[in-house]
Formats: structure tokens, sequence, C-alpha cells
């Protein structure tokens, strides 16, 4: 199959009406908090949620992982990996080769005969994604692959599947940058059920156009119409930036991060809404910006009470 | 949790009916106490039990009633049943002043609780019990040898199986029967519900059947099934129950017996 | 030392009930002769009549399998309105008193039966016959098969099969495959479940079947022989069925724990 694949899918108990596009061979990441609808859009592309409408036609050959990998729990490891292979036609012998061929691939061979009951988290992981491999898919759907394993393991894996995915249509959710970053090239962002942005994962990460998209990178979307000098926020200050990549009439944006964010006795003005622990340091969130102090030096405010805040880097404007 | 709840539920039920399944439901055996007509008010209030085989319920029914009309102030309960179930009832020492049994086996195992000697009060021998209007066209034992006809007789072990075995040695002849019933209400049964072409059932029994007729057989007399008849000791009527049995033997009681088919008791 | 959760009232009312099924099983073991015992067990009566009974009771649980577990796997999944209704008549045979049960099969199996009456034309007879004796012990004992098996199904949901398909499994290998080995431990349940009461089938196989040494004369039907004969032997005999009742139960029941936990 070449070309890119458009799906709509529409499952309105679950508030979920996301088009996603993903080109042939490559690696869509699916961003989205927990709830945001990703699992739904899987599923849904799967065929395994019968109140799904997905068009233009549910993609045939479509494999998912899910989270709790839901090997078969009769068959031995072998069996669940080959059972793709052997429902299309395949001859057992043949099939179990394949299958050992996978398995060796995500290195799990050693549990070829082990009964699924036995499995460790990490290693039903790995069966499950060599089942959903050994099936051929013409769209591979990993639902969270990381997700309940310990740094090891879910590095291990990402590595292998960073291998494994060469050439295959994947479609990956996750709520982790990171995991874009390292095996997607393009992203969707999902929010409420809808995709907010989608665009290379690069590009949407760095220079992000919605609020939503903003915070999944872990920065805080400052928008504002272009002047001389720089940019004048929404909020009415002044931020001193270049402006080079902002098209003519077009609004624009900047993108920061709350660790180049300080609080002081002048800047933007702001209220505090919330103060998150970020390890040792504590986020100080406002409704405009974030900024993340370290407690020991600074005093910390009070939900409420109104601050000022000083961006002291920034990347360049773009567009909105 | 759930499996659990379904097992013991599922358990519990299979326990109970298999409980169910084991012999002792045979309904149509259970002796069951009959209606009798209540007795006008009298001086000295009597209450006679009597143990009577199945095949006696109509004529001692009738005999009953005549022997209360007779004795003011007596009123006589009837239970009914399989001579076998009987006996072991009032072995266990149920309240019987009076046992008439459908074959002296019987009377034997109940013979502890006898009171003097049983005395043989009736008779009966068997004949060829076939469906409404004889569709296949049953005359004789002979008959009942032809492949086409599906017979049923009692086994051997009991009174009418060893009767019927006494006829065919008697005739000469070899009948391959499709069933061995325990009794002679399970013969009838199959031959009511169309399942047997034949039967061999008592005489009397044939009268107290629906669905079914019955064909003599020639030379019925040489098996003949005698009927005992005692006073018992687990009840509390022996006076009564002594006249009873006198007036089971006595010509009225022989004539009503008679009339049903019985045969008398020399 | 921790109280025990149960409380003092319940416990009492567990012990009534098992002293209620407890004692009729007492009452039995002491009334055998034992030294009687051995030679009415081992008569030729006796002996033929359990092997009878044996056999006709594996056939029966066959059938069951065959035919009550697409049963209750067709009652789990189908969405017709007609399934209430369906449910109720597959699970007759639970309630319906035996006696009733072998009047039921005569008239659809007997010589004037519904079913019946075809085969007499052409020359084939069900009743009288051994093959009787297993649609009697088949007919009373599927409930439990249909009923274990659609509670299985139900309960499991459809999901493992959803997945098996999403990867290009038929119907037919998604049920060989993930369904029925995931039935496992309630198919085991069902069977001995059917075994037990197939074997201690008496009502419709004496009305429907008849008593024939060696061909219809279950051990039921030979104990209800019995008692007209040597009620001593009757109740001997008695005790092997409750022996092996009791024993079917037990093996059954441990596979039945072990799924559940």
């Amino acid at each position: 199959m070449t070309g890119p694949l458009t799906f709509t899918v529409t499952v309105p108990s679950r508030n979920v009406d996301a088009t996603v596009t993903v080109a042939s061979g490559s690696v869509l990441a699916l961003l989205g908090a927990n709830g945001a609808g990703k699992s739904t859009v899987l599923e849904a592309l799967a065929g395994l949620l019968p109140n799904a409408a997905v068009s233009p036609a549910r993609p045939p050959h479509a494999a998912l992982v899910t989270q709790r990998g839901e090997l078969f729990p009769t068959m031995s490891v072998l069996d669940n990996v080959a059972f793709s292979p052997r429902a299309r036609g395949m001859r057992r012998a043949e099939a179990h080769t394949v299958a050992m061929e996978w398995l060796e691939r995500v290195d799990a061979a050693e549990l070829a005969h082990r009964r699924v009951t036995e499995l460790s988290g990490g290693q039903a992981r790995r069966v499950a994604i060599a089942r959903a491999l050994a099936s051929s898919p013409h769209l591979l759907l990993l639902d969270e692959p990381f997700a309940g394993l310990d740094l090891e393991s879910a590095t291990a894996i990402r590595a292998l599947l960073a291998q494994a995915l060469n050439g295959t249509t994947t479609i990956i959710a996750t709520h982790t940058t990171l995991d874009a970053h390292a095996l997607a090239s393009h992203i969707a962002v999902l929010d409420g059920g809808r995709v907010a942005e989608t665009g290379p994962v690069t590009r949407v990460l760095s220079k992000p156009r919605t609020h939503f998209a903003a915070r999944m990178a872990g920065r805080v979307l400052l928008t504002g119409v272009p002047e001389p000098g720089g940019i004048r926020l929404d909020t009415g200050d002044l931020l001193a930036c270049e402006t080079e990549s902002v098209e003519a009439g077009a609004r624009a944006a900047v993108a920061v991060h709350p660790r180049d964010v300080t609080v002081e006795r002048a800047g933007i003005a702001d209220v505090v809404t919330a103060l998150e622990p970020r390890g040792d340091l504590v986020r100080i969130h406002g409704q405009h910006l974030a900024a993340d102090v370290d407690p020991v030096m600074v005093p910390l405010p009070h939900p409420g009470d109104s601050v000022h805040f000083a961006v002291t880097a920034w990347g360049s404007a773009y567009s909105l | 949790m759930k499996r659990r709840i379904a097992a013991s539920l599922i358990l519990g039920t299979a326990l109970t009916l298999a409980a169910c399944s084991t012999p002792a439901e045979n309904d149509s055996q259970a002796p069951r106490p009959s209606a009798t007509a209540t007795s006008p008010v009298a001086v000295e209030q009597v209450s006679l039990d009597v143990f009577a085989a199945a095949s006696l319920t109509d004529v001692f029914t009738q005999l009953g009633s005549e022997f209360e009309a007779a004795h003011p102030g007596v009123t006589v309960t009837f239970t009914f049943g399989g001579s076998s179930d009987l006996s072991a009832q009032i072995n266990e020492l149920a309240p019987a002043d009076v046992f008439a049994s459908a074959n002296e086996k019987q009377m034997e195992v109940a013979s502890d609780h006898v009171v003097g000697e049983p005395q043989i009060f009736t008779q009966n021998m068997l004949t060829i019990a076939v469906g409404s209007g004889n569709p296949k066209h049953i005359a004789s034992l002979a008959d009942l040898t032809s492949k086409d006809v599906v017979t049923v007789i009692c086994a051997e072990q009991v009174p009418c199986g060893s009767a019927a075995l006494k006829l065919f040695e008697a005739e000469g002849i070899s009948v391959t029967p499709a069933s061995e019933e325990a009794n002679v209400t399970d013969v009838l049964g199959k031959v009511a519900a169309g399942e047997a072409d034949a039967g061999l059932v008592y005489v009397t029994d044939i009268n107290r059947a629906q669905g079914v007729e019955g064909v003599a057989i020639e030379g019925a007399d040489a098996a003949i099934n005698r009927y005992p008849i005692a006073v018992m000791d687990t009840g509390d009527a022996a006076d009564a129950a002594a006249t009873f049995v006198a007036f089971v033997q006595s010509a009225r009681g022989q004539e009503l017996l008679a009339d049903a088919g019985f045969l008398p008791a020399s | 030392m921790t109280r025990s959760p149960v409380p003092r009232w319940v416990a009492a009312l567990a012990v009534a009930a098992a002293v209620l099924v407890v004692l009729p099983v007492a009452g039995i073991l002491a009334r055998v002769d034992w030294s009687e015992f051995g030679s009415q067990v081992t008569s030729p009566g006796a002996l033929t009549a359990l092997g009878l009974s044996l056999r006709t009771a594996v056939v029966a649980t066959a059938g069951c399998l065959l035919l009550g577990v697409p049963l209750g796997y067709a009652l789990a999944v189908m969405r017709s309105r007609w399934r209430s209704v369906l449910r109720a008549v597959v699970l007759a045979p639970l309630v319906l008193p035996p006696v009733v049960g072998g009047l039921a099969l005569l008239y659809a199996f007997g010589r004037r039966g519904l079913l019946g009456s075809v085969f007499n034309h052409f020359g084939i007879t069900v009743a009288f016959t051994t093959t009787a004796v297993i649609i009697a012990q088949t007919f009373v004992a599927m409930p439990f098969m249909v009923l274990t098996t659609e509670s299985a199904v139900a309960a499991r949901g459809t999901r493992q099969e959803a997945i098996a398909r999403m990867y290009g499994a038929s119907r037919s290998r998604t049920l060989w495959t993930v369904t029925l080995p995931a039935l496992g431990p309630a198919l085991g349940a069902g069977t001995v479940l059917s075994f037990a009461r197939a074997i201690g089938e008496f009502g419709a196989t004496l009305t429907f079947a008849g008593s024939l040494e060696g061909v219809t004369r279950t051990a039921p039907l030979e104990i209800y022989l019995q008692r007209e004969i040597e009620p001593g032997a009757a109740v001997a005999l008695s005790l092997v069925l409750l022996i092996v009742a009791v024993a079917v139960v037990a093996v059954a029941y441990r596979p039945l724990t072990r799924a559940a936990s």
C-alpha cells in the first residue's frame, strides 16, 4: 500500500471525532493526556469497538497491541505469535518458524514454550508485539507500549521497536513526548476526542500552535501580534524577540519553557492558579505563563496571589 | 467469586436432583391413604387400618364401605400399594391392623408382625393385556412368539413374572420379551401407551385399567397367584381386624372378589 | 487466634443443612448388611446393571457435550427476544419429574410418538433399546451442560474472540482454538455434573426404555427391581451408586475451585 492513509474515527458514546493521517511505512505518534481518546481511536481502527464508525473504511489487516498485552491465555507463547499466520492459511511448521523469527527479533526467543500466565509484564509486552508484527499488518497500532514497564524494560523495548518498525505503517499512542521523538516522524495531538494539531514531530513539539500541544511539549504558548521590536502579547506586554519567521499579517507565537521564566517584581502581570511539584523544583502556574522555581531560594506564592513573570530566554517567534 | 457461587448453586442443585432420582420416588407404587366414607356417630369410635395390595383397590374399597355400614363406629382407612412397599412399611412399624398381600412372599417378609396364621382369601391368574381393539389380533400365548409382537412381562423374580414363565413352559413356547418390569403396573403402562402389543398381567388388572383389553389364556390355571390376608400387630384394633378378615372370607366378600375377576380361595 | 468470620446463626443453619443431607446417607450406611454386601453387589444382575449404567452414562455425557455445549454457547451469544423462552424450555428437564420426562420422551420417540411413528414406519424402534436409555439420560443431563456452558461463555465476554478475528481467524478457528480451551474448566464441571445425573437417571428410563437385563436395566432400575425381591440387595446397590456419585463430584470440584481462584 502506497500513499498516505487517512481515517476518520467517530465514536459518539465516548465523544471522539478524530481524523488521522499516516504516511505509508511511517510512524505517527498520537499524543494526548489520559482520557483524551487515544485508546478509543486505536481500538476503533482495529475493529474492536462495535459502536465506532470508521471512514472511509476500517483498515484491513490491522494489529493492535494494548497495554494489557491480551495474549491468548490457553496457548503457549509460540502459538500466540504463530496465531495470525496460521489463521491466514500458513501451515503449522512454517508458522512456527515465522513465529520464532519474530520472537528472536523482540529478544524473547527463550520464552517460546512458556505458558502465557507465567510471563512478566515486560515479557508479555514483547510477545504481544511479536504477535502483532508476525501478522504482517498493514497498519500496526500500539497503545502506550511502554506503560507500566520498569525503566530497563521500557528502554529495551523502545530500542527494539525502533528497529522492528522499519517500513511498517504504525500509529503509536502515548502521553510522553519521548516516544514521539524516539519513534515517530509525525505527530497528532489529541485533546478531548479531537485532533488539536498535526505535523512533523520536531515542528509540533518545538513550535506548537495550540496551547494544548505546547503543554504536551512541556512549554507555554505566548501569542500576540508582531510589532516593531517584538511581539505585542495578548497580555499587553511587549516581548522583544525576532519576528523574521512570522508571515506578514499573521499572528505570532512563542513557545517558552518554564525553566526560562522567573518570578520578579515587575514583568508580565499574572495571577497564580496552581503550584505543581516538579522533582526538587516547583512550577508556579499562572493564567498566561508558568515558572519553575527552587522553593529553597524563592518564597512560594499562594494560589490567587498576583505575580510578575519575566521571560529570560525564548525561541524565535513563528506564525500561528 | 461469582464462579464459586455459581458452582455451589449448580452443585447444590445437582445433589438435590441426584437424591430425587433414586428409586425411592416410584410414584405409582407409593402407598397413598385413600379417602373413606365417614361413619355415622356411634358410641365407640374404632379406626381400622388396612394395608392391601394395589390390585385389590376397587374391591376392598367396596368391601370397606359395606363393612362400615354393617359396623357403625368403625372407620376403615386403606393404604393401597405394592406388596413389597407395604411389607417394608409394616416392618418399620407403620400402624396396620390387616395386611392383604398379592403374594405369599411379602406376607413372609412381614411375618414377624403376623397375629395368628395368614389365610389365603383369593387367587388370581394371568391374562394377556392388549391395546384397545386388539390391533395385532392376539388370540393366544402362542401369538406372542411372533417377531411382530412386542411383549412385556414382569421380571421372573416377581410373582407375576414367575407365573408368566411357568405358563410359557407349560405351553412349550419361547417368548422374547422386550422388557421385564418390576411390577404389573409398569407392564400395564407400556401396553396402555401403545409401546407394547401384549403384556402378561392379572385378570383383575384388566378391569381396573384404561385403554387395555384382556385376552384369556387357555390353561392359565397352571400358574395361580395366591393372596394371603392376616391380622397384624402394629395396629391397635385387633378385634375389628379379625372381624374384617372374617368378612373378606365370608360369602359376601368372596362374591365381591369374584365380580372383580378374582378366583375363589381354593 | 482470630474469630471465624461466620456469624453464629449462619453456622447453625449450615449445620442443619449438612445434617439434612448427611442423615439419609448415614441411614443407608446403617442399613447395609455388610456380611451380604459383597455378594449382593457382585451378583450377575448387579454387575450387568452397573456396567450398563456406566456405558450408557458415558455415551450420554458425550452426547451432552456434543449437543449441550453448542446450545449453551448459542444461548449466551444470541440476541433474539426468544432467548429467554428457549432457555426456559431447554432447562425444563431440570424441574420436570423424571417420570413426566419419560412420558414426554415416549410421546416424541415412542411407537406412536411424533418422531417415533416416522421411525416405526421404516422399521426402526427406539423404545426398549439401549439407545432409548441413552436418549433418556441425555435428555435429563443436558441442562447441566447447557447451564454451565452458557454462564461461562457469558461471563467471559467476547474480547478474546474479537482479537482473534482481528488477526484473521475464521469463526470456526476462533471457537476451536480460543473459546473452547478457555471454557475448559466450565466444560469439565458440566461434563461431570451431566455424568452424575445420567448415571442416576431412573424415572424417564423406566417409562421410556423399559427394563431388560443387559439391555435397558440400569443400576437404578436394578435397585427398583430388588426392592420387590431382596430389599437388602437394593440397599447395597444404592450404596454403590451413592459412592460413585460422591466420588464423581469430589473429583469434579477440585478443578472448579482451581479455575475460580
